[in-house]
């Protein structure tokens, strides 16, 4: 279960499309990778 | 236009919390199905809205300080279904402000009033405000801030500076602050007047950067240099009449489908109007000047909000994301 923290900073991360990425902790990278995947899909 | 539909946002609970308090304290004990059918909810709904009312009271926070509901007698099944509110009798009191309070209240109503559309709202504001400086100046021996409802100086030094440049038919170098991409621009524009909407003074001018007509923001203008050359183009400043955020020829308004999930756009944003749809999702529409802006936003909800028409809006969003998660490649 993601915490809000990682939740809304992967939100945040995702605003700035591929200006940002996400190279560390893992757990918000697949955060991100998740909720680009729900998107294309 | 649709008319926006009640929804269960945190907007509409605390309207209904604000109306709710004065109800249940007209009505005494009032059945739960009642006071759901009279504001328009569910008796679930309610339930909800009165365990948000008995954390509300007075500050300290402690049980004897907070509102409480009988909420039992609502949820337990031999309950009576009767809405008992308590320890709110200081609710009836007549309000008395502290000064610092009253002074915030005046400056909260200079500023409404500056920013008002029609002379019956600054009317209203008027009256409100002639008795609470009364009220306040009544009340207490301190001496209360005018806050005035004069503009910045610099502002008005500002407006005069490109007055001028209109009347000279000068060109004006800008340095302008673009919210939606936190971002400065520089550009050269041929001013074309000055207008005043909704509190805000606006310079009207055909920009040599976008090569169309924009609307410039006085407070976002970080520079403003009034050049030697002469304008370029002739054309008068554009009419007002239909509000200044409906004449960009360059504004779409786009439809959202948006989940549970990302529905606080709607009280954050402004939105044209907000449909029920299928599984507790809701069709928005709002108006996007800066397709870069609802990207972004699109971005930030993935996978909580798509675009359902016009579809270059959400080709370009769709774009954006194959090329974020390229970056990624494949995880496992």
């Amino acid at each position: 279960m993601l915490t809000r923290a990682t939740v809304d900073l992967a939100a945040e991360v995702l605003s700035y499309g591929p200006d940002a990425y996400v190279v560390e902790p893992g757990e918000l990278r697949d955060a991100v990778v998740a909720r680009l995947d729900g998107v294309l899909s | 236009m649709s008319v926006r539909q009640p929804v269960q946002g945190a907007r509409e609970q605390v309207a209904r919390l604000l109306a709710l308090v004065p109800y249940l304290h007209a009505h005494d004990q009032v059945r739960l199905d009642e006071a759901a059918a009279a504001f328009g909810v569910t008796e679930r709904q309610l339930v909800k809205d009165l365990r948000v009312l008995f954390m509300c009271g007075l500050p300290g926070g402690y049980p004897d300080d907070l509102i409480d509901v009988d909420i039992d007698a609502l949820e337990d099944p031999e309950g009576d279904r009767v809405i008992r509110v308590t320890n709110a009798d200081y609710l009836s009191r007549p309000l008395r402000l502290t000064p610092t309070e009253a002074t915030a209240v005046i400056v909260a109503l200079r500023a409404l009033r500056s920013g008002a559309t029609s002379d019956a709202t600054r009317e209203v504001v008027d009256r409100a405000l002639a008795k609470l400086e009364q009220a306040a100046a009544e009340g207490t021996s301190t001496p209360l801030v005018d806050p005035g409802d004069a503009p910045d100086a610099a502002l008005l030094e500002l407006r005069a500076r490109l007055q001028d440049a209109v009347g000279r038919q000068r060109q004006v170098g800008l340095v302008y602050y673009v919210p939606s991409r936190d971002e400065e621009s520089v550009r050269v524009v041929d001013p074309r007047g000055l207008v005043e909407e909704a509190g805000s003074i606006y310079l009207d001018a055909w920009c040599h950067l976008a090569e169309a007509p924009r609307w410039f923001r006085l407070d976002r203008i970080r520079s403003a240099e009034v050049l030697d050359s002469m304008v370029t183009t002739t054309e008068g400043p554009r009419e007002l009449a239909p509000g200044i955020f409906t004449q960009e020829e360059d504004v779409a308004l786009v439809t959202l489908d948006v989940a549970p999930a990302a529905y606080w756009i709607t009280e954050y944003y402004p939105v044209e109007a907000v449909r029920p749809g299928k599984a507790g999702h809701h069709q928005v529409d709002l108006l996007v000047a800066d397709a870069r802006w609802l990207t972004r936003l699109l971005l930030r909800l993935a996978p909580y909000a798509r675009v359902i028409a016009p579809s270059t809006y959400a080709e370009a969003f769709a774009a954006r994301a194959r090329e974020t998660r390229a970056l990624y490649g494949s995880v496992e």
